[in-house]
Parts: structure tokens; sequence; C-alpha cells
């Protein structure tokens, strides 16, 4: 099944976690996993909740970088 | 009372249903801490002045570099090597000479923050790293206080606002830590990423924006919701910051970061 992160779609199993598929995008777009935060529906995903959370296919997520600079 | 001068003076502020003569007694009455005067602050300070806010407290530790020019630009040539905060208060001045300005050369810290941070009717993270941003998210959840956070980098800013009253799973809103739960950045900051002098103005515009609509007490006011804007695309989306229910600051949970 596929989900779309960033409009990018994503290949993923059934069992997949959160977690999982978003260390793996970050991983192949030199991302910081531990700097990044996602929202599903314009509504952030709390990252205490990506090593529970099951995928769905068809899901969009938004994922972005924190930023700091001022 | 407005004097006829008061009058003329904030007459396009005035008219908005948001601000009225009421609108204006709230800002001349309202305390403000700044912390940071680099690029975000140096505009948010000058905007919340103009506007009538009447006490300004500025934080930051810094000293002018050339560096800081081309997006820093009420900062002059002639002010290089001076200390931010004495720059910025006198211009300040320059702007509203009845603005009442608190200015301390330090930086803002889990020693002082309770001192510092005393009597405040809202807080303003203008800074650049990721432990301050933590360090004042933590202390207005405590104080319940107001917090307005902007950042920039590159062609990406962002801003959004909080506060402890409106935080919850009642509210389905959550603080800074809920978002960006971390004390520091691998990356991410203008001194190795760069950023273009308008982006981060307009992070700041959105912050001093935020700031002015918490003072006038607007009823619309969105809490915890992050406005993301991506510069080179033109992008731009607003994110509902949901509580973490493991959050440590708004949550209740103890954890390493306290």
């Amino acid at each position: 099944m596929f989900i779309y992160i960033n409009q990018h779609a994503i290949a993923c199993g059934s069992d997949d976690t959160l977690a999982k598929v978003i260390r793996a995008y970050c991983d192949d777009h030199q991302l910081h996993f531990d700097e990044v935060a996602v929202a599903h529906n314009d509504s952030l995903v709390p990252r205490s909740q990506w090593a529970q959370q099951r995928i769905v296919a068809e899901q969009r997520f938004s994922l972005f970088s924190a930023v700091a600079g001022g | 009372m407005l004097s006829d001068a008061d009058f003329l003076r904030y007459s396009r502020q005035l008219m908005l249903p948001l601000c009225g003569e009421s609108g204006i007694q709230r800002l001349r009455q309202a305390r403000v801490a700044l912390v940071g005067l680099g690029g975000l602050g140096s505009l948010v300070a000058p905007y919340l002045a103009a506007a009538g806010v009447g006490t300004l407290r500025l934080f930051d530790h810094d000293s002018i570099s050339l560096s800081n020019l081309p997006r820093q630009w009420l900062y002059q040539e002639t002010d290089v090597q001076m200390p931010k905060v004495a720059v910025m208060a006198r211009q300040l001045k320059t702007i509203h000479a009845g603005l009442k300005v608190d200015a301390t050369a330090a930086r803002v810290s889990a020693d002082n923050i309770h001192h510092l941070l005393s009597d405040i009717d809202l807080i303003i993270d203008c800074s650049d790293n990721m432990a301050t941003r933590q360090l004042l998210n933590r202390h207005a959840f405590i104080a319940e206080v107001p917090l307005v956070t902007g950042a920039a980098i590159g062609m990406q800013a962002q801003g959004m606002a909080f506060h402890s009253a409106h935080c919850g799973t009642e509210y389905n809103a959550g603080c800074y830590h809920c978002l960006y739960p971390i004390t520091e950045l691998a990356a991410g900051s203008c001194q190795t990423d760069g950023v273009l002098g308008p982006v981060v103005g307009m992070a700041g515009c959105y912050q001093a924006t935020l700031a002015l609509r918490i003072l006038l007490q607007d009823p619309a006011m969105q809490w915890s919701q992050l406005w993301r804007f991506d510069l080179a695309s033109g992008h731009q989306q607003i994110i509902q910051i949901t509580q973490d229910t493991a959050c440590p600051v708004c949550a209740g949970h103890t954890s390493a970061f306290s």
C-alpha cells in the first residue's frame, strides 16, 4: 500500500508504524529524525504516538523540520 | 483618556473594531517582554512601540555585527559592535518618546528567568536557539503568560502563539514542546543555513500581529496554531498543535526535560 508524505508516494507494509515510515523518509531526504514534526489533516501528530500508530493506505502527511533561527 | 494628538496618531488603529479607544488604552498599559533582538526582534519591537505599547522589556546579550545589517536594518553601520539592547532602546524612543523601555544586556537563562520575566503581560520569543525557546515556553506555561514564538531559516518562516489557559486535550491544543520536543538542533540556524532578510521579516511581522491581537484581546485569537510559510513556493499551512499527552510541560509529565 501507499501513503503520502509531502506528496511523495511511499510504499509501506500493513504492519508499519508511523515512526518507521518517518525514519525511512528522513533517511532518504537527509533530514534529522529527531527534529521533524508531522501533521495529518492539518493537525499535529504528537511524537509520542508515532511508535504505536499504524498507518492506513492513502493517508497523507505533512512533514517539516523545526526552525529556530531568529 | 486619549488626547487629541492620540486620536490623530492612532486614527487608523482606532478604526478597527478590534481596537477602538479602549484598545489603545490596553496597549498603553501593556508590559511586553521581548527576548532576542535579531532579525525577528528588531522588527517586532518597533512595530509594538509604534502601535502604542506602553512598556517593552528587551533582552539580548549580543552586540551588532556587520553580518546582521542585511536583515536587521534598524541598526546602522555606525552601530556595529554596540550592544543591541542599547541601540534598540535608543531607536524605539525616537519612534515613541512616551514608551518605557527596560533594556537588559543579558542572556535569559534558567537562573534568571523568573526575575527577568516577572510582572509581564506577554512574552515574545525572538531568540535564535532551541534551548531558549524551550525555556521560554516552560516559563510562560507555568507563569500563565501568553507566548508568541516565531522563527525563520532559508526561505521558511514560522509563527505561533500559546496560552496555558487555552491548552489541553479539551482545547485540542498543546504547547511549543508538543510541537518540537527537543532542546537543540543539529542544523537550522541562520548562521549555518542562511536566511533572506524579508523571510525573517515575514515571521517577525506575523509575531507582531499576533502580539497586538493578544494585547487587544481579540476574541477570534487562535491559540496553538502553527503558521508555516515557504516563501520560495508561496505555500502556506496552518497546523493545529494538538497536545502530546506525554508532554512534560503542558501535560504534567516529568521527564529528562525537567
